[in-house]
């Protein structure tokens, strides 16, 4: 990476509570109510509105918002092809533990028609998936931009359901690959406009290493279908590197964002454990930035993600100093401590700023609410200049 | 004149309920012939309906049904509904049995969260869901005897 930026960069994770208004376009514009034109035209209003609180703030790399998807994941079905969005009541048949289900739908107050996954249907053929977002970035700030995608584990993973995607392919191993390949496509025309970091969520690795054969599968519909974490793991691996690969690193920095699940406020019923069962994972497929959560006690101590030389000697840290879910700011002198917690192992230029997750990464399901959110960015910037001083 | 003014009053459905084996129980409802098992069942693995599962999903399919009817005539608002309902039977171990236990098992309280997919406000949908439930036979029939608690949540 030639770019250089300046000490303690900050960021957002990437989305961002939709208003109402764009809630009912988003449902309209799906029912084919609101032409794409309006809806469109509603979400550049509403990107620009949330870059300017970004750059007014003084944040170093801007998010888009992700406004216009309907989750992190499964906004996918609306722009790649052989990939159809379907709500986990038309899923559910296929859920080994329904049970577990319902506990889940329980503890999140939603219906079962409220929570969509994008399931391949067919071949996938690719079609720009973040790049208009891109485009609305570069044409309202010129200040380094980031673009979040769902990483090829967690597309992979949450779009194959057994019963309607072997239509397709004869194996989830198969459409991975697709997978792979739409990525690395995205990554090309990304690339081709200019973009500083290109993030790959991957929140579901958690599932596969904490959740002991029990799986939470509002996240995938099909994992429960999952192999004991070794195996699990190893396919990550191998979809997770060509992508990772791909992006050319003089152009661009390739960052990894894994964290616990962002699904409730109640911290408690949160996956928990240090990262130390990825840590060969993140050794092997080796992006740019890992991107963790470090502000709760939930993600163990930063030492164990420290144990790993090669992380310690050459990554940088998107280190979570926020709690997304919190209404109330972290103090200024929160985050400075965890900074210098980090700073007794790696040197400031390889540690980034940002919150543990995104904050609204279910469009209908925000954790955190706009005024909240800019008291939040507030105290991630002054910590930010404490900590260069 | 006597029989069309008792009909325009009062419908009457009529089946016939047999049982030969003690084991099941056989219906004869119009056109229709269907088992039913058990009254109830507590085995976590049944997949049969039984008296008990056909009572509470007329209830939870009637209040359903009484809504979708009453927007499709009237505001047409409502995109789409999901009712998670939860019916609290009493006295569950006198119905098996147990001795020590001689209370009178019944459904005797029912909560219901209704999710309405809607473009309308909450306030809306609540006044709406309010009118439209007036309609439902089997709530009619049994909310006298059941309490039956409702709450609405709109979802985008």
């Amino acid at each position: 990476m030639q770019k250089t930026y300046p000490l303690f960069p900050t960021s957002l994770i990437g989305s961002w509570p939709r208003s109402r208004e764009v809630l009912l376009a988003q449902r309209q514009h799906r029912n084919g109510k609101m032409s794409d034109q309006e809806f469109n035209d509603l979400i550049e209003r509403e990107t620009a509105r949330i870059i300017k609180i970004q750059e007014d703030e003084g944040l170093d790399f801007i998010v888009s918002g992700e406004l216009s998807r309907d989750n992190y994941c499964s906004f996918v079905a609306d722009r790649i092809g052989g990939v159809e969005l379907l709500s986990m009541n038309d899923v559910v048949d296929y859920i080994a533990d329904k049970q577990s289900f319902e506990d889940i739908l329980d503890v999140l107050d939603v219906p079962s028609i409220a929570i969509r996954n994008a399931i391949c249907t067919g071949k996938l053929e690719y079609h720009p998936i973040a790049v208009n977002e891109l485009k609305l970035l570069k044409k309202y700030t010129d200040k380094p931009v980031k673009i979040t995608l769902p990483g090829p584990y967690l597309m992979t993973r949450s779009m194959w359901l057994a019963k309607l995607s072997k239509k397709a392919y004869s194996s989830k191993e198969e459409l991975g690959q697709d997978v792979v390949k739409i990525l690395q496509q995205e990554i090309d025309n990304l690339q081709e406009l200019g973009v500083d970091v290109v993030q790959f969520d991957e929140p579901v690795l958690t599932e596969v290493v904490f959740t002991e054969g029990k799986t939470r599968s509002f996240m995938c519909a099909a994992l429960a279908e999952k192999k004991d974490p070794h195996d699990e793991l190893e396919f990550a691996k191998s979809l997770l590197k060509p992508v990772m690969d791909h992006v050319d690193r003089r152009k661009s920095y390739a960052s990894l964002h894994v964290c616990r699940g962002n699904w409730s406020n109640d911290e408690s019923i949160l996956l928990s454990g240090a990262y130390t069962p990825l840590l060969d994972l993140f050794e092997y497929v080796d992006p740019d930035i890992l991107t963790l959560e470090y502000s709760t006690p939930r993600a163990g101590d930063f030492s164990t993600l420290m144990a790993s030389k090669q992380i310690r000697e050459n990554d940088i840290i998107g280190l979570g100093v926020e709690n997304p879910r919190l209404h109330q700011a972290e103090s200024v002198d929160f985050i400075t401590d965890k900074v210098k917690e980090a700073l007794e192992y790696l040197p400031p230029e390889r540690i980034f700023l940002n919150p543990d997750c995104g904050f609204a990464t279910f469009a209908n399901r925000p954790v955190n609410q706009e005024e909240f959110i800019v008291n939040k960015i507030h105290s991630l910037v002054e910590a930010s200049k404490n900590s260069k001083k | 004149m006597k029989r069309l003014l008792n009909e325009s009053k009062y419908y009457n459905i009529n089946l016939r309920a047999v049982s030969k084996s003690k084991a099941k129980c056989k219906i004869y409802l119009d056109n229709t012939i269907y088992d039913i098992d058990k009254e109830i069942s507590f085995d976590s693995e049944n997949t049969e309906p039984t008296s008990t599962t056909h009572f509470v999903d007329a209830l939870a399919s009637s209040i359903i049904f009484s809504i979708t009817n009453y927007d499709n005539k009237h505001d047409n608002v409502v995109d789409e509904i999901e009712g998670k309902f939860s019916f609290q039977l009493t006295d569950p171990l006198s119905y098996i049995g147990v001795i020590g236990y001689d209370g009178e098992p019944k459904i005797d309280k029912v909560d219901l969260t209704l999710y309405i997919v809607s473009f309308a406000e909450e306030k809306e949908l609540t006044k709406l869901c309010e009118k439209a439930m007036k309609n439902s036979i089997i709530l009619n029939s049994i909310k006298d005897s059941i309490k039956v608690n409702t709450r609405i949540k709109l979802v985008y």
